[in-house]
């Protein structure tokens, strides 16, 4: 028995997704971390997860590919944990559009997020732990942080 | 009312009611597309997403200016042109409208009633800053200025953005024209009788007067005068609650036409607010009448 092919807005929209993610593999494999179409699925899932948690909406374009453009030539990004960070990197990237009020582009928020991330050699926590405000502090000023991460504006003390 | 149609506003024809939005999801693909292009407009490009509420208003903003194009169809523009086509008419309507609300506006500040009320005077100038913040490309359903004053004939919930305030201003103009027929000294002590502090008290103010000269030219005495002593009230009351429901509506209506003659306004819409709210009140004497009866039984 054939499975019937989807239609529908919500399944194109995925495939669209998925497109999008194999066109960005591309870019990422240079740097030695690409996605199996598993783990597209997965973070299709994830990325749709997030957006309803945070309650955004999507269409056209993602702001996966541009979270993955912006990190996949970080030195601390390995491919075992690429798919997990990716997937919460994403889920903070939402987070943080919603906590500055739409008030700072993709591009730049991705900018700071990437530089919390370096800063602290390529700790997640370290991006999903912080507040807006120290993200966007430390961009603007350029701050260098030791990456001990006992820095008073840390959300996550344990 | 005429399902489907909002009621007559003005001597312009009546026209269809604006639809539910949720019910309007043909083309979804095409609906994507617009809400697509509008997102990112209204980002400028900055994000690829938006919070639900903006999603959900954006949304809103196209449905209802495709509507509007469906309601106000632009001669040129064929019926079956894409959506986007209709949607960008839908959007140059409203802006047409929101333009015609203002010079209704800048009408309505001219013309004042002899009587005033703080919500009336705070209501008029709320509604300024509208043709300022009313965005027709993104949000044209919405209403970016409030309106506390209570009009005497609400307008439709049905309408939104510009032809919520276009019809809410007609309504307006249509009330204080006729308020303006009679002097302050008529109109003061009416009010005072009606509402007591009427100054501050969040009150429609062509209520008492419209009742009171209905039932004066009913009475056969000059509308103008706004006053009928208890006695006469009190025959006028019996005389409508008594007769048939037929006669009595056809009385006081008539007595509406000659208040209006008497007065000297003119128009279709003042004409047609009066006769509502005469026809309000001859159903709130009648159902006063019925308790009444029941009561003494």
């Amino acid at each position: 028995m054939h499975d019937k092919p989807e239609t529908g807005l919500a399944p194109a929209m995925r495939r669209h997704f998925l497109e999008e993610l194999r066109a960005v593999n591309a870019v990422s494999a240079r740097f030695g971390l690409t996605l199996s179409e598993d783990a597209m699925q997965e973070l299709a899932h994830a990325r749709t997860r997030a957006l309803i948690d945070h309650g955004r909406v999507e269409l056209g374009e993602s702001a996966v590919r541009a979270v993955i453009e912006g990190f996949c030539d970080s030195p601390f990004l390995l491919q075992e944990d690429y798919e997990e960070t990716l997937a919460e990197l994403v889920d903070a990237f939402y987070y943080f559009k919603n906590a500055c009020g739409d008030q700072i582009a993709d591009d730049e928020l991705i900018l700071a997020m990437r530089e919390r991330y370096d800063a602290y050699d390529g700790s997640v926590d370290a991006v999903t732990g912080t507040t807006l405000e120290a993200l966007c502090r430390a961009r603007r000023l350029g701050e260098e942080d030791d990456g001990d991460g006992d820095g008073e504006d840390e959300i996550d003390d344990e | 009312m005429e399902m489907g149609r909002t009621r007559l506003t003005t001597n312009e024809p009546a026209y269809p009611a604006p639809a539910d939005l949720s019910a309007r999801t043909q083309q979804p693909e095409e609906v994507l597309k617009l809400l697509q292009e509008r997102v990112a407009r209204h980002t400028m490009g900055d994000s690829t997403s938006v919070p639900l509420d903006t999603a959900r208003r954006l949304l809103e903003g196209i449905l209802y200016c495709i509507d509007l194009d469906g309601r106000f169809p632009s001669p040129d523009m064929p019926r079956d042109a894409p959506l986007s086509q209709r949607w960008q008419a839908g959007v140059k309507q409203a802006k047409r409208l929101a333009k015609r609300a203002k010079l209704l506006y800048l009408d309505a500040r001219r013309q004042s009633p002899p009587v005033v009320n703080t919500a009336f005077c705070e209501t008029l100038d709320a509604i300024g800053p509208f043709f300022r913040a009313y965005d027709a490309d993104f949000f044209a359903q919405e209403m970016p200025c409030s309106f506390d004053y209570p009009l005497c004939q609400p307008v439709p919930d049905a309408l939104l953005g510009a032809e919520y305030l276009l019809d809410y201003l007609r309504r307006w103009l249509a009330e204080s024209v006729f308020l303006r027929a009679f002097p302050a000294a008529a109109l003061r002590p009416l009010y005072e009788r009606y509402y007591g502090d009427y100054v501050d008290l969040l009150v429609n103010l062509y209520l008492p007067a419209a009742e009171m000269a209905a039932l004066c030219a009913l009475a056969g005495k000059p509308a103008r005068l706004l006053a009928l002593d208890a006695n006469e009230l009190t025959a006028l009351g019996r005389r409508l609650a008594r007769a048939d429901a037929d006669a009595a509506r056809a009385d006081l209506l008539g007595a509406a036409d000659r208040a209006l003659i008497d007065l000297g306004v003119g128009g279709a819409l003042p004409r047609e607010t009066l006769r509502q709210t005469a026809l309000e009140l001859l159903t709130r004497l009648r159902a006063a009448n019925v308790e009444c009866n029941e009561k003494n039984t």
